[in-house]
């Protein structure tokens, strides 16, 4: 292992004051725009997984029941729901941050 | 080459075989697929081994970028998970290091797009949800179906809310992994159109020209953010595992 290069701390410390600086003049809004782009981008494929989910238990049920279409009904609403569930969730603990 | 030829968006996610293997029957052909994973891990395990070479004290632009990249996935993964999370950091890191890496080649003409293919994030995502089910139970025994029906609901409503919160927790790796895949095929698609544009409109091109550019910065912000939402879903999916009470 190399030894990390000897600088001396003065040169250190103005570096430090020098990030510090920069970081309270840099805009905080710029610094991190995934986090109010990313809630817009994320959200509906969630609605939609969900509904595909409910569909295919309900086809899955009916199929082996013979009841067609009942539990597609039932469970492609059960998968709305749960869709909008989950938009709300996703919101939640992005909020968080 | 005739127009036709010139605007098929579709084509640049051809997978096409670069060398027959063929093991008991079972095609494991090299394909550009495979050789653009292959990349991706190399550039990061470049980016590393260059980067943190020197050692200094005061980094240079590789290692303030290898340096910078680990911090910001370490922060992630305790702002979401907390201190329990440290012994998945190796793992989201590199999730993260990898599709970060796959979305970015992509961006470079006549290259291919690992993570346009729905089956490749969809191994992603079925891993992870395998996992994260395992770790919530081995973490909470049989106390992790507790998940499926939150304290505080009035009996009546679970053969309501039991459904709803099971069908949900399914429909997380599809969200996860068609939210990646359909990012980046209609990203790289839309591109390809209009690029091909370009040429079509001869001198008028200029106008397309212009709004591929401004396509191209929207293309690398949404590669970037992409792989940022996959791993910070995957912290979020850990977290509800380690605390599934919250």
């Amino acid at each position: 292992m190399r030894s990390p290069k000897m600088v001396d701390d003065k040169k250190i410390k103005s570096l430090n004051q020098r990030i510090q600086k920069a970081k309270e003049n840099s805009n905080p809004t710029l610094n991190n725009p995934p986090r109010s782009f990313g809630k817009v981008m994320k959200i509906v494929v969630e609605i939609v997984a969900a509904m595909a989910v409910g569909l295919v238990i309900g086809m899955l049920i009916d199929n082996y029941f013979e009841t067609r279409p009942i539990f597609i009904i039932i469970f492609f609403l059960l998968g709305s729901c749960a869709g909008i569930l989950n938009v709300f969730r996703v919101a939640k603990s992005l909020q968080k941050n | 080459m005739s127009a036709e030829k010139l605007i098929d968006p579709i084509h640049q996610f051809e997978i096409t075989k670069l060398s027959n293997i063929e093991i008991a029957g079972l095609d494991i052909s090299f394909t550009n697929s495979s050789l653009f994973m292959f990349l991706a891990i190399s550039a990061t395990m470049l980016l590393f081994v260059l980067g943190l070479s020197k050692r200094s004290i005061i980094p240079g632009r590789m290692q303030m970028l290898s340096e910078l990249s680990y911090n910001f996935i370490a922060n992630m993964l305790r702002d979401q998970v907390g201190d329990q999370g440290r012994s998945f950091f190796p793992f989201i890191f590199s999730l993260f290091m990898f599709i970060f890496f796959c979305n970015f080649i992509g961006l470079i003409p006549y290259t291919f797009t690992v993570t346009s293919h729905l089956i490749v994030t969809f191994a992603f995502a079925g891993l992870i949800f395998i996992a994260v089910t395992i770790i919530g139970f081995v973490k909470n025994g049989f106390g992790y179906l507790r998940i499926f029906y939150p304290s505080g609901i009035p009996i009546f409503l679970a053969p309501l809310i039991v459904p709803i919160e099971i069908i949900s927790y399914l429909s997380k790796p599809i969200s996860l992994s068609v939210r990646l895949c359909a990012n980046m095929l209609a990203g790289h698609s839309i591109l390809k159109i209009f690029a091909g544009f370009i040429v079509m409109l001869g001198f008028l091109g200029f106008a397309p020209l212009v709004f591929l550019v401004v396509l191209y910065g929207l293309e690398t912000l949404i590669a970037a953010l992409q792989a940022y939402i996959f791993t910070i879903l995957t912290c979020i999916y850990l977290n509800d595992a380690l605390h599934p009470d919250h």
